[in-house]
């Protein structure tokens, strides 16, 4: 394996994507509204509004009287950490399913294969390209969600209470890379074997269905998400992961076909 | 230094290349001829090692195409027949990359170099998208040089390109043949590849021919042909030129007579003399070599004929 190669190809998409607008435009909008934006309406609707919108069985660890910051608390501990599923799924896939699919369409595919890379090296290079982004991103609105929250609710919870537990460090730093290399790898999959972009974006699409299935497990079925359940889901991704990572390779030389 | 034997590649049902065999030499031009459909991409794709053959043996630069996958890409500069760079890059940037892959150490120096050789030093910091075909193909073929391969694969060199640029490109292609570099390239310029190639081989999903020029034009143009023009014709010279030995046809178009011969060595001198003592004035008199391009559609139009092309 050389790493110069890997590299090489990972910074030529990065290069190409930074020189888009439809990736940086579509990605700083997603880190803006969910590390900023939507923190401020969140905060702001519930101080205006008093609603209060807690299932019962939801645990409140924190030592703070009043039902605003129970909602509040609950707001941001249940819906709010899977944007950070979410936002590596959108940026990532952008990135993944342009991979092979993308090149293809351009026409530059040919050159690519022609070149002496290891398929591995290849496609690496690729997973790498589209994972960065996406891990980045949504590390960059967490890093902006933490100061956004603490500064509009530390009067509700008498200081900086987020993030409220280390649920949010599972999640943000565990989780969700090991999500979106998981997105990544069955993207970059499906960008291997259809001819166009659009036809990869549309089957990367399906990665969405399990992160519905966590919120409506919360919201209707009293899910909860603790540390623990966070690690289990964590080990058991990353058994997933492994396992995309012995047959990715075998999927990718397939891909052929495309020049075919 | 190019090797094929026997290969055969399909997609699907469809054949695209049947049992082709062939081999190119070191500091050669080969040219591969055939209509569209005909398989020269797909064998220019199979030697590239972008698509594994069904069967056959092919080597290049002494490399096995299954064994040494490799090895043999980096022996080997493509050119595609579509300019395949990436368009957001700049020109510097699109070589800076492909150095990468290939492994040159210190590319700088050589891209300048093959910049300036291509005449396109100037354009090195600007998108490809801003450039010209012509030009792209330019930077295409610097692209193919850079790792100084000893195998270079045209896929339509000089496809769309202005008449300029051409000429660059075919210069190019010369030098390094002459440089010892093996030349595979396919075209639908006949013209270009008689012009460019030491040896041809005609395909249409299998080998219809092969050889020099000179060789296809003996083997399929028929009898060679000698060029008479005089000032006037008369039934007295066509009946004189008639008369010499070796003379197959005499045909009249106007006041040029075109004589099929056996051995135009000899007939020129025997044809020269009979019209003079026939009363004509000789113009012009010269041995015809078919074009190519009469030659190609002969050997195409011979293997639809026998109905075995398969497109």
């Amino acid at each position: 394996m050389r790493w110069d190669r890997v590299l090489a190809v990972a910074r030529k998409d990065w290069r190409e994507a930074l020189r888009g607008t439809w990736m940086i435009a579509p990605s700083a909008f997603l880190v803006a509204y969910f590390g900023v934006v939507l923190p401020v309406i969140l905060i702001y609707t519930a101080k205006a509004t008093g609603e209060v919108l807690i299932p019962v069985n939801v645990p409140f660890p924190l030592r703070v009287e009043g039902d605003l910051a129970r909602s509040l608390y609950f707001a941001f501990q249940a819906v709010v950490p899977l944007i950070f599923l979410v936002i590596p799924l959108a940026v990532s896939t952008i990135l993944a399913a342009d991979g092979f699919a993308g090149e293809r369409e351009r026409g530059t595919l040919e050159l690519l294969l022609a070149a002496p890379l290891d398929e591995r090296e290849l496609l690496l290079g690729k997973v790498l390209a589209a994972l960065i982004p996406g891990v980045i991103s949504s590390w960059a609105t967490f890093l902006l969600m933490v100061p956004t929250v603490n500064l509009l609710s530390s009067d509700v919870f008498n200081g900086p209470w987020f993030p409220p537990g280390p649920e949010w460090i599972i999640v943000v730093f565990l989780l969700s890379p090991l999500y979106s290399f998981l997105a990544v790898a069955i993207t970059c999959a499906l960008s291997s074997r259809v001819r166009s972009v659009k036809e990869a974006q549309q089957g990367a699409g399906i990665l969405i269905i399990p992160l519905l299935v966590v919120v409506v497990a919360q919201v209707f079925w009293g899910l909860v998400v603790n540390a623990e359940s966070l690690i289990t889901a964590s080990i058991l991704l990353g058994g997933v992961d492994a396992i995309m990572v012995l047959v990715l390779p075998r999927s990718f030389r397939g891909m052929r076909y495309l020049l075919e | 230094m190019i090797e094929v034997r026997g290969l055969t590649k399909s997609y699907g049902e469809k054949v695209a290349v049947r049992d082709l065999s062939f081999s190119v030499r070191r500091g050669e031009i080969f040219g591969l001829l055939g209509p569209n459909g005909a398989g020269k991409t797909t064998t220019i794709r199979v030697l590239a090692c972008i698509i594994p053959p069904d069967s056959g043996e092919i080597r290049v630069n002494d490399h096995d195409v299954r064994e040494e996958p490799l090895l043999v890409k980096a022996s080997v500069g493509l050119l595609p027949e579509r300019t395949s760079l990436y368009e957001r890059l700049t020109v510097m940037e699109n070589l800076l990359f492909f150095a990468r892959l290939y492994g040159v150490e210190e590319p700088l120096p050589q891209i300048r170099e093959l910049l300036d050789r291509l005449e396109i030093k100037d354009r090195a910091d600007e998108p490809v998208s801003k450039l010209s075909k012509g030009l792209k193909q330019r930077v295409s073929i610097v692209r193919a040089l850079l790792h100084d391969p000893p195998v270079l694969l045209l896929d339509e060199p000089t496809s769309g390109l202005d008449p300029m640029s051409a000429e660059v490109m075919r210069s190019l292609i010369r030098d390094m043949a002459a440089r010892g570099k093996t030349v595979l390239l396919s075209s639908h310029n006949l013209w270009e590849v008689q012009q460019l190639c030491d040896r041809v081989a005609v395909i249409n999903t299998r080998l219809l021919a092969m050889g020099s020029v000179d060789e296809l034009s003996r083997k399929f143009s028929g009898p060679p042909r000698v060029r008479l023009l005089v000032q006037e014709v008369s039934d007295a010279i066509l009946n004189a030129i008639r008369s010499i030995n070796g003379v197959i046809t005499v045909e009249r178009r106007g006041r040029e007579i075109l004589i099929e011969v056996e051995d135009p060595e000899e007939a020129v001198p025997a044809i020269s003399e009979v019209v003079v003592r026939a009363g004509g004035r000789i113009l012009e008199i010269s041995v015809v070599r078919p074009e190519l391009d009469e030659l190609f559609v002969r050997v195409i139009k011979d293997e639809v004929g026998q109905g075995s092309g398969s497109g």
